[in-house]
C-alpha cells in the first residue's frame, strides 16, 4: 500500500495531489492566469508558484486527511516544461523530502498524464494521443481561464466560416507550428474577413481533421493507423489539455467505432495539469524500484522525452 | 558604472540556520541545480557549521544581483518548508527546543 504526494508546476498550473493506493485522496490547484493575449512568462509563473506552494502543499495534505509521516513517497515534475516553474517547485520538494526522511522521484510530466489516464480509464495498452494547446490561445487572445482548450471549443462552437489551413506531417510526428506560424503571420489580416469564433472553428477542424479521419485528406488519422498497428493496440486514449475537448473525442470515437477500437478519455480533473497524476506515475515507479538517485539526479530539464523514460513498471 | 575588465565581480552571503541539521537540508536542496546557460555567473555552496554559505563570482555586478535575486527566492521558499513542514513542528503551536550544542549554534560565522 503506497501512499504518494506528486507536486507538478511546469507551466502555469501548480498542483499538489495525494494518491493512496491508486485512489485520489486530494488534488488542489492554482493557476497562473494571465490577461489575454499575454503569455506566461517563465519567471512570472515561479513567482506566482512561489507565493502559492506552501499553502496548497498545507491544504493538500489536509484534505488528504494524512499525517506525512504517512506519506512513502515524494515525487515532483522533472520536466519538460518551463525551468524556473520547474526548479521553484523541484527546490519545495526536496526539501519535504529530507524533512520527512522519504525517498524522491522525478517525473515525465507526460508521463503522468498518461499513467494517469491508464489509471482512470482503465485502459490496458492504449495508443496515446497527448494533445496541448496554449499557443493558439493567446493568439486570438482568449482566456487561460479555465484552459485555452476549453475556450477554443467554446468559440468554435459558434463559428461558421471555414478557413483552410496548412498543417505538415513527418513520419510519425505532426507538426503543428507551421499552422499557428500561418496564424500568427496572417492574424490581422485574417482577423479582417474571419470573426474569432470562425479561427477557432477553423483551427479545430484542421487540427482535429489531422488527428481524425474526416472528409478531407487524412493525415494523422494515418499516423494513428500506424501507430495503432506498431502497438497492435485497440485503445486510444486521449490525455493533454485539449484532450478535455468534446469535439476532439467526437470525432475519435468515430474513427475507433469504424475500426472496433476502444476509446478513452478523462475529463478536466486529469486532463489539466495537476498533481495526483505525478503522484500516480511515480507511485508506480517507485514499486517498480525506481526512485531518483543519487540526489544529484534530482534535477530539473526543460527538453525531457517521454520515450526517454524506461517502462519498466508495465509488462503488458 | 565601470568595472574592471579582468577581475570579476564576487558576492558571498552567509546564512545562519537554527541548526547545523537545517543549513545541510537547505544545502541539498540548493545545490542541485545549475545556473542557467546564460547566465554566466559561478555559484558554489557549502556548509560550515550552522551557516550556508554561498558564493557568487560573475563578470558584473548586474549578473551578481540577477543570480542571486533568484537563490534568495529559492532560499526563502526552503526556508518556510522547514518552518512549516518539520515533522516535530507540523501541526503544533509550541516551537521546539533546540537539541544541538546551544554554544556552537550562539557562535557567529563571520570571523
Amino acid at each position: 500500500m503506497v501512499i504518494a504526494i506528486g507536486l507538478e508546476g511546469s507551466a502555469n498550473k501548480l498542483g499538489i495531489g495525494i494518491i493512496k493506493d491508486g485512489q485520489v485522496l486530494s488534488n488542489p490547484r492554482v493557476t497562473y492566469i494571465t490577461p489575454p493575449g499575454e503569455g506566461f512568462l517563465p519567471s512570472e509563473t515561479a513567482r506566482h508558484h512561489q507565493a502559492e506552494i506552501i499553502n496548497l502543499l498545507e491544504k493538500s495534505i489536509k484534505e488528504a486527511k494524512v499525517r506525512p509521516e504517512e506519506i512513502d513517497v515524494i515525487c515532483y515534475t522533472k520536466g519538460p516544461g518551463m525551468g524556473a516553474p520547474l526548479v521553484s517547485v523541484a527546490v519545495v520538494a526536496r526539501t519535504i523530502a529530507q524533512l520527512w526522511k522519504k525517498p524522491i522521484v522525478g517525473v515525465n510530466h507526460c508521463i503522468g498524464h498518461i499513467e494517469m489516464g491508464r489509471h482512470i480509464t482503465g485502459a490496458k495498452d492504449p495508443t496515446v494521443l497527448y494533445v496541448s494547446g496554449d499557443r493558439f490561445a493567446r493568439i486570438l487572445k482568449l482566456s487561460n481561464d479555465p484552459s485555452p482548450g476549453y475556450n477554443i471549443e467554446q468559440l468554435a462552437k459558434r463559428g461558421k466560416k471555414l478557413l483552410a489551413l496548412p498543417y505538415v506531417v513527418k513520419g510519425m510526428d505532426v507538426s503543428f507550428s507551421g499552422l499557428l506560424s500561418f496564424i500568427e503571420e496572417k492574424a490581422e489580416t485574417l482577423k479582417r474577413e474571419y470573426t474569432p469564433e470562425d479561427l477557432c472553428f477553423s483551427l479545430q477542424e484542421a487540427v482535429f481533421a489531422m488527428l481524425v479521419e474526416t472528409t478531407d485528406p487524412v493525415v494523422l488519422n494515418i499516423f494513428l493507423e500506424r501507430a495503432m498497428a506498431h502497438t497492435g493496440s485497440q485503445e486510444v486514449l486521449i490525455v493533454g489539455g485539449v484532450g478535455c475537448n468534446e469535439r476532439l473525442q467526437e470525432m475519435m470515437n468515430r474513427m475507433c467505432e469504424e475500426r472496433q477500437a476502444k476509446l478513452f478519455a478523462t475529463d478536466e480533473r486529469f486532463c489539466i495539469d495537476n498533481g495526483a497524476m505525478i503522484a500516480q506515475a511515480g507511485s508506480e515507479m517507485y514499486s517498480a524500484g525506481m526512485v531518483t538517485s543519487p540526489w544529484e539526479e534530482t534535477f530539473c530539464t526543460q527538453r525531457y522525452r517521454t520515450d526517454e523514460v524506461e517502462v519498466v513498471w508495465r509488462n503488458d | 558604472m565601470t568595472s574592471h575588465p579582468h577581475e570579476p565581480a564576487q558576492l558571498r552571503v552567509v546564512i545562519p540556520f537554527p541548526s547545523k541539521e537545517q543549513a545541510l537540508i537547505a544545502h541539498n536542496s540548493l545545490r542541485v541545480d545549475r545556473e542557467p546557460k546564460r547566465s554566466q555567473v559561478q555559484k558554489t555552496l557549502f556548509v560550515e557549521k550552522h551557516c550556508l554559505i554561498v558564493e557568487l563570482v560573475g563578470p558584473d555586478a548586474r549578473s551578481l544581483r540577477l543570480s542571486s535575486n533568484t537563490f534568495f527566492d529559492h532560499l526563502t521558499l526552503v526556508q518556510k518548508t522547514i518552518d512549516k513542514f518539520s515533522l516535530d513542528k507540523f501541526g503544533s503551536s509550541e516551537p521546539r527546543t533546540e537539541d544541538f550544542d546551544g554554544i556552537e549554534a550562539k557562535k557567529p560565522c563571520l570571523n
